[in-house]
């Protein structure tokens, strides 16, 4: 029987790097974890699993990565090129290799920003959101060659959080502690549509064991549908913080507006001039300060987007993945926050 | 290499120089320090080494042995050292300043972010010596300057399951000085550091490079500037390479010598052989979902 050998792409980042830790410790030895950069490797290198430098773009990379390699966990997003491109390479590669399973992680950004209920067969919705695009051109990579007989599976997670995740764990957690709250009640009566990291890796697993899966698409969700106010909520309790106080509408949406500019100025002179703002920084006190005030005010205002996203009253069904995957969330809301603040603290996030 | 370095010559073996060189500045993985450092004061030629010295305080004493025989200069890029800031705080403490120090806390974490170009740094290929044998042989060093000694380990915990470790925390104590040490590559910490005395606290940032805080037991924090000749931390990178050529040139002695190093050396060595797996339960989750 050939030894299980597994690559996962994308290993450096918050989702590919709780999949290499698990499938790590439930069969050392198993895991190929696939970095674009090394710089990214610090957190997977705590394990003495195989780390491989892996740039999807790269057909030459993939096929290296993928040398003795019977099943493909694809983590790895980026822009447009990395995720559409990169997919298509991934795939030619690892049918090349003739794999036994490739796992796909896809969103459920796919299916845009409509309200209701959500399942597997609701349609794509492209909208503006440029990454929601590009995800959905990768599905319908994966349904071209799983049509071409790649035993492949696709996974649509929601709101992934839990430790190392930024977006929705540190950011949040950060906000919630420099004790300025900005987000009133009446803009986060929407579903925020949570689930644990190790449920996402859970089904993964799932999807690497079960061969009547094949083929399939599962939305991955939590078990609970809490409002995003619910959550903020928990989380903020989590950390032992005041209760939250009050936000105005008005002066909300004002600092949004107001804020927008700046965030956006704030985003093109790094993106420019970062060595040189480095040396500014390291020069003047004054500079520094005014730096670190900036970076606190724009984390610290929310985005017009941001309010859109916290109204919307959408419910992604976990049925199917019930069904026809037997999965079934583990972690509650509460246990999520719980590990999540243990490890905030930890990592002095907060 | 040649060309992009306005470099005479460029060669694949550093074996290949050997006889023809005068002094090398050796930036290999740290793994490789000792082989290679050994092999060219072996041969005559001065040595500027990256820090870590080496892996262990054995292999460490061997080199400075070495040198000493061949009568070669043996530098190591701890160039922390020469902060105006750490050298202040080195006077506060040996002169008396602070009275007697009673607690020494510091802290460095940062995401992993260094260009690396290969994976010598991680897992198996750093020989399981992550971040505590990196960001910590620069603050070791210090903080052993600093106390004028190697203090004793109270604990020391990192994250490491068989690799790398990237979270480490330690705890010592030195005479009448109890202190911790937190570093990190995955997240941001304080990054500075603060030494309470009976009768002052000296206190900084990791980057305050020509800033040190003094707060007296009854009195304002008051901040002094250092004077220094740099104008950015990274000239006294230049300080200590002009040092190195007068090195070789046998015009002066290393700014930071291979026996200065020894303690921080011992200490990370020692770190690493009573290891203990820190506390982290959302990694042990794993179990639930294995279930």
């Amino acid at each position: 029987m050939t030894r299980e050998r597994i690559l996962v792409t994308g290993a450096g980042g918050f989702v590919g790097g709780r999949i290499v830790e698990v499938l790590h410790e439930l069969n050392p030895g198993s895991v190929r974890a696939g970095v674009r950069r090394w710089s990214s490797a610090a957190r997977i290198g705590r394990t003495p699993v195989e780390i491989v430098q892996c740039d999807v773009t790269s057909a030459d990379s993939v096929r290296a990565a993928l040398k003795d390699v019977t099943a493909v966990v694809h983590c790895a997003h980026g822009d447009t090129t990395t995720n559409v491109e990169g997919t298509r390479v991934v795939l030619e590669e690892a049918e090349r290799a003739g794999v036994r399973r490739v796992v796909h992680l896809s969103t459920v950004a796919v299916h845009g920003r409509v309200e209701g209920t959500i399942n597997e067969s609701s349609p794509f919705v492209p909208g503006s959101d440029g990454y929601a695009r590009s995800k959905i051109q990768t599905e319908e990579i994966c349904a071209e060659y799983g049509r071409r007989g790649l035993p492949i599976i696709v996974l649509r997670p929601t709101i992934v959080y839990g430790p190392y995740g930024d977006l929705w764990t540190v950011e949040f957690a950060q906000r919630l502690s420099a004790g300025e709250w900005f987000l009133p009640a009446r803009y986060t009566q929407g579903i925020c549509n949570l689930v644990y990291v190790d449920d996402l890796v859970r089904a993964v697993i799932l999807s690497l064991r079960n061969e009547s899966a094949i083929g399939e698409t599962f939305i991955i969700n939590g078990g609970e549908r809490p409002t995003w106010n619910q959550y903020f909520e928990a989380l903020n309790d989590a950390l032992g913080l005041p209760p939250l106080r009050p936000a105005s509408p008005l002066r909300s949406r004002l600092k949004a507006g107001v804020m927008m500019p700046v965030r956006k100025t704030a985003k093109l002179i790094l993106k420019k001039f970062q060595p040189l703002v480095l040396r500014i920084y390291q020069r003047s006190s004054l500079a520094k300060a005014v730096m670190r005030r900036a970076e606190t005010a724009i984390r610290n205002s929310p985005t017009n987007a941001e309010f859109e996203l916290y109204s919307l009253r959408i419910s992604y069904s976990g049925e199917h993945a019930r069904e026809g995957l037997g999965f079934e969330p583990l972690f509650s809301m509460h246990d999520g926050i719980e590990l999540s603040v243990a490890w905030l603290r930890d990592y002095q996030y907060v | 290499m040649s060309r992009k370095f306005s470099a005479a010559r460029a060669v694949a073996r550093y074996q290949d120089v050997v006889g023809d060189v005068d002094g090398a500045i050796v930036a290999v993985p740290p793994s490789l320090h000792y082989p290679v450092t050994m092999d060219l004061i072996s041969a005559n030629v001065h040595v500027l080494c990256e820090k870590p010295l080496s892996e262990n305080g054995g292999q460490a004493r061997e080199l400075v042995a070495k040198a000493r025989e061949k009568n070669v200069g043996l530098g190591v890029n701890n160039y922390r050292r020469l902060y105006p800031s750490s050298i202040r705080v080195r006077d506060l403490i040996a002169g008396g300043e602070l009275g007697t120090v009673r607690h020494l806390e510091y802290s460095w974490g940062e995401r992993f972010d260094w260009p690396t170009a290969s994976g010598a740094y991680f897992g198996a290929a750093a020989g399981g010596r992550g971040v505590l044998a990196d960001k910590g042989s620069h603050l070791l060093d210090l903080i052993c300057w600093w106390l004028g000694g190697k203090p004793e380990i109270v604990s020391y915990e990192d994250d490491s399951m068989g690799g790398t470790e990237a979270v480490a925390t330690l705890q010592f104590r030195m005479n009448d000085c109890e202190g911790v040490l937190r570093l990190s590559w995955l997240s941001r910490y304080p990054n500075s550091f603060r030494i309470k005395g009976d009768r002052a606290t000296a206190s900084g940032g990791l980057f305050d490079w020509n800033t040190v805080d003094i707060t007296p037991v009854s009195g304002r924090k008051q901040t002094l500037r250092l004077p220094s000749s740099a104008k950015i931390p990274q000239d006294l990178g230049a300080t200590l390479l002009d040092n190195f050529l007068d090195v070789v040139r046998g015009r002066a002695e290393p700014l930071v010598s291979g026996s200065d190093v020894l303690p921080s050396i011992e200490l990370i060595d020692e770190c690493y052989s009573r290891r203990k797996r820190m506390a982290m339960p959302w990694y042990d989750a794993w179990r639930r979902v294995a279930s």
